[in-house]
């Protein structure tokens, strides 16, 4: 965690749910393929050429993930806001664990979709 | 976390050029107005006629509408020669439905079958042709066809690659020479002859949501498939903006601009009263899909309690049912499923006196391979808005359908005990009921045409939801084409386009003013707030009229208020202005339905109502109007005269 620092700013509330996806720098490549799926414009090109899309309309996010499946790096990853995060229960172990959660478990489920 | 949303005091410039002084005009034969499943086969079907065709959606095609991200089953093939029961004796079996049923169900049903070969030929899959289903008892070796929820009627088909279905249709579209694509441009209003209420349709006009731009389209027959008042709970009768698009089973945008564009124009509604919340939306709403759940998508799945106790079954008929084979089955005394399907099913007190432990689980793993791919794999992974968002999503976080239990959402106990959706939108009944339903959609007639000549519906617009969109968009397009080849053009009233022009873009107009105050959000919120008090469950005369002179009020003050930064933000006040109409159409269809209570008039007839100059006009039909005169008596024979300019005999095509 960085040093705290006297210094603040005067910005709008932020909008909820906040960062319904996130954008990974390092892998994006500023094609935008994600922005021309999005039928919300939650997601948009940056005005300055090269620099990965911006997240500006969270709050109308339809969570359809289409973002994701467009970025030919994988840089994308959709989140489910935190009130509709539910459990999911191992049988085997009676563990329990959440969508998300601090202690979730690596992925065991690799078939592809149908189709 | 350093981002946009706390942007400091010099916004980012707009990422596109903005044009708002552009003026594009169009001229075509058939104007499609949004491009969903319904919209895009009915520009498909009307190019093929060899008209010019311009189809228009507010977002790309590929993915625009409710079956944009994605549909796992088409629902209502009857037509299919495997099928049990055919579309005639579907229309007599159903008669009783309480969604209701007319001609347009018909020409869905009739059509679904030929619908799913077409969009076969355009690349879709759904026979299961790698035989990884190869023994199920869904799945029909002959034909690799895998049907879901009753494996008896086999009415409806799962689709392999339904999360692509609107990219196949898309790519058709461009294929064909005399389509015009117009992308993430919102038709904001009817054009009509001398720009006269009930005049021929003469085009519509547009705005771009990426450059501001305006268009004019000139056109002989406009197909409204915007959706917006099917059956099917969508954002426009759910008068609530807490809710967040997670909830949303349709496309949020879905906003009820057809409806109110031809109400402007004085097409006729049906309407009829009905309460209840809309589906799995408003604050307490949950991700569609992404629960554990018995029904809908997620049909047959176990469900055990928090301690592991398997919860009993019943058939639709809420008889108990005890094997696994029955969930899939109709149940003893039913012809079909329908949509009275098996559920999970008890007394509330058995959770109440603790017996049952909640929360409830899905139990995936319980149920044999075949089925639990079937839901995970096949359905959710097809279905809307499911591939990546829950499939991919899930899988990722670790879920496991093989060892793992989704939650289910906690509820109030006797919630358990109601049919059907209660189980997967998670406490719906804790909100008021937001909506205020009493709209039934635009009423067409044999040719899916309104009463204004040369307005066309498809889809769910005209009453008509889910995946038989398609058929619907199908035959429509034809009759529209027909229809185009046939009429002369109607001049475009150039007074109408520069008042329309005016009122789009206002709200950017007045983005400097300091008067101007208010937002998209805080204007819906005030519409909402009206139909809450004014249209929910218990309303009367007074409070109907009450609430149009409050929206009289909103409009004349704080909407000439709200102001517009860029092509979205004026995109969502003019999807808010649609909104506020809507609302004006529900009240309005409200005092109908006080009006024909106090003129005494049958219950059984069918009331049509239309605004024209100022003034509410209901008209009525007798009980399946349909089938009497000038119409032929049986659906058959009303379908077959429609379709004979069809230079393709559609009765020959599939053996």
């Amino acid at each position: 965690m960085a040093e705290i620092q006297n210094k603040a700013y005067l910005v709008p509330n932020p909008i909820a749910p906040t960062h319904t996806v996130t954008i990974d720098a390092k892998k994006c490549i500023a094609c935008n393929k994600c922005t021309e799926k999005c039928r919300m414009q939650t997601i948009m090109p940056h005005p300055e050429k090269g620099k990965p899309p911006l997240l500006i309309y969270p709050d109308e996010c339809w969570f359809c993930g289409l973002c994701v499946e467009a970025c030919p790096k994988g840089a994308i990853t959709l989140h489910y806001p935190i009130n509709q995060r539910l459990f999911f229960k191992r049988k085997t172990t009676g563990e329990v664990f959440r969508i998300d959660g601090p202690n979730a478990p690596a992925q065991s489920y690799f078939k592809p979709p149908v189709g | 976390m350093v981002d946009v949303l706390n942007y400091g005091s010099t916004p980012l410039e707009w990422p596109f050029p903005v044009k708002y002084d552009k003026e594009n005009r169009i001229e075509t034969d058939v104007l499609i107005v949004g491009a969903g499943v319904a919209g895009a086969m009915a520009g498909l079907m009307a190019a093929r006629r060899g008209v010019r065709v311009a189809v228009v959606d507010k977002a790309p095609i590929d993915v625009s509408g409710s079956g944009g991200a994605g549909l796992d089953h088409y629902g209502g093939c009857y037509s299919n020669q495997d099928c049990a029961i055919t579309p005639e004796e579907y229309m007599e079996l159903a008669k009783d439905n309480p969604f209701g049923l007319d001609h347009r169900t018909y020409i869905n049903f009739k059509g679904a079958w030929d619908n799913l070969l077409e969009l076969e030929r355009l690349g879709l899959r759904f026979r299961d042709e790698e035989d990884e289903f190869a023994g199920a008892p869904f799945r029909d070796d002959k034909t690799k066809i895998m049907y879901a929820y009753d494996y008896k009627t086999k009415d409806t088909i799962r689709l392999r690659s339904g999360a692509y279905i609107k990219k196949y249709m898309r790519d058709a579209l461009v294929k064909e020479k005399n389509v015009q694509l117009f992308e993430r441009v919102m038709i904001t209003r009817l054009l009509t002859e001398g720009g006269r209420t009930l005049g021929r349709i003469a085009g519509a006009t547009g705005v771009s949501e990426v450059t501001g731009e305006f268009y004019v389209f000139s056109a002989k027959a406009v197909i409204l498939s915007t959706a917006g008042v099917s059956m099917q709970g969508t954002s426009t009768w759910t008068f609530n903006s807490e809710m967040f698009g997670n909830g949303y089973r349709s496309d949020p945008r879905n906003t009820g601009d057809g409806i109110a564009m031809a109400w402007q124009v004085g097409a006729e509604m049906n309407s009829e009263e009905q309460f209840g919340q809309a589906l799995n939306v408003g604050p307490f709403g949950w991700p569609w899909y992404a629960i554990g759940n018995p029904d809908n998508t997620w049909h047959g799945c176990t469900i055990v309690d928090n301690k592991g106790k398997e919860v009993p079954w019943v058939d639709g008929l809420d008889q108990p049912i005890s094997t696994l084979e029955e969930r899939w089955l109709p149940g003893k005394g039913q012809v079909y499923m329908g949509f009275l399907r098996p559920i999970p099913f008890f007394d509330q007190k058995l959770i109440e006196s603790g017996e049952y432990e909640l929360p409830f689980w899905a139990d995936l793993s319980a149920l044999p391979e075949h089925e639990r791919r079937g839901i995970w794999g096949l359905m959710v992974g097809n279905e809307g808005r499911t591939r990546m968002a829950v499939y991919d999503y899930f899988n990722k976080a670790g879920f496991n359908p093989d060892t793992d239990m989704l939650q289910c959402p906690v509820m109030n106990p006797e919630s358990y005990t109601y049919r059907r959706k209660d189980w997967f939108q998670g406490e719906p009944n804790m909100a008021r009921f937001w909506k205020a339903d009493t709209l039934k959609g635009l009423a067409t007639d044999w040719n899916q045409m309104t009463n204004v000549p040369g307005l066309f519906a498809s889809g769910s617009e005209s009453g008509q939801g889910g995946a038989p969109a398609g058929s619907s968009g199908a035959y429509a397009g034809n009759r529209a084409a027909e229809y185009a080849m046939e009429v002369p053009r109607v001049p475009i009233e150039e007074a109408q386009v520069a008042a329309e022009k005016e009122r789009v873009y206002a709200p950017v107009k007045r983005a400097e003013d300091p008067e101007a105050r208010i937002s998209w959000k805080e204007l819906w919120m005030g519409l909402n707030r009206v139909m809450q008090q004014d249209c929910g469950e218990f309303r009367t005369e007074a409070t109907l009229k009450h609430g149009l002179m409050w929206l009289d009020s909103i409009k004349e003050h704080e909407m000439q208020m709200t102001y517009a930064r860029n092509p979205h933000e004026l995109v969502r006040v003019l999807e808010c202005e649609s909104r506020i109409t809507v609302g004006e159409v529900y009240l309005y269809l409200g005092l109908a339905n006080v009006q024909r209570e106090r003129d005494g008039v049958p219950r059984d007839k069918v009331m049509f109502v239309k605004y024209v100059d100022g003034e509410r006009i209901l008209t009525f039909k007798e009980k399946e109007w349909w089938l009497k005169p000038p119409y032929e008596p049986t659906y058959l024979e009303n379908y077959i005269k429609c379709r004979s300019k069809e230079p393709v005999d559609w009765r020959h095509k599939n053996g």
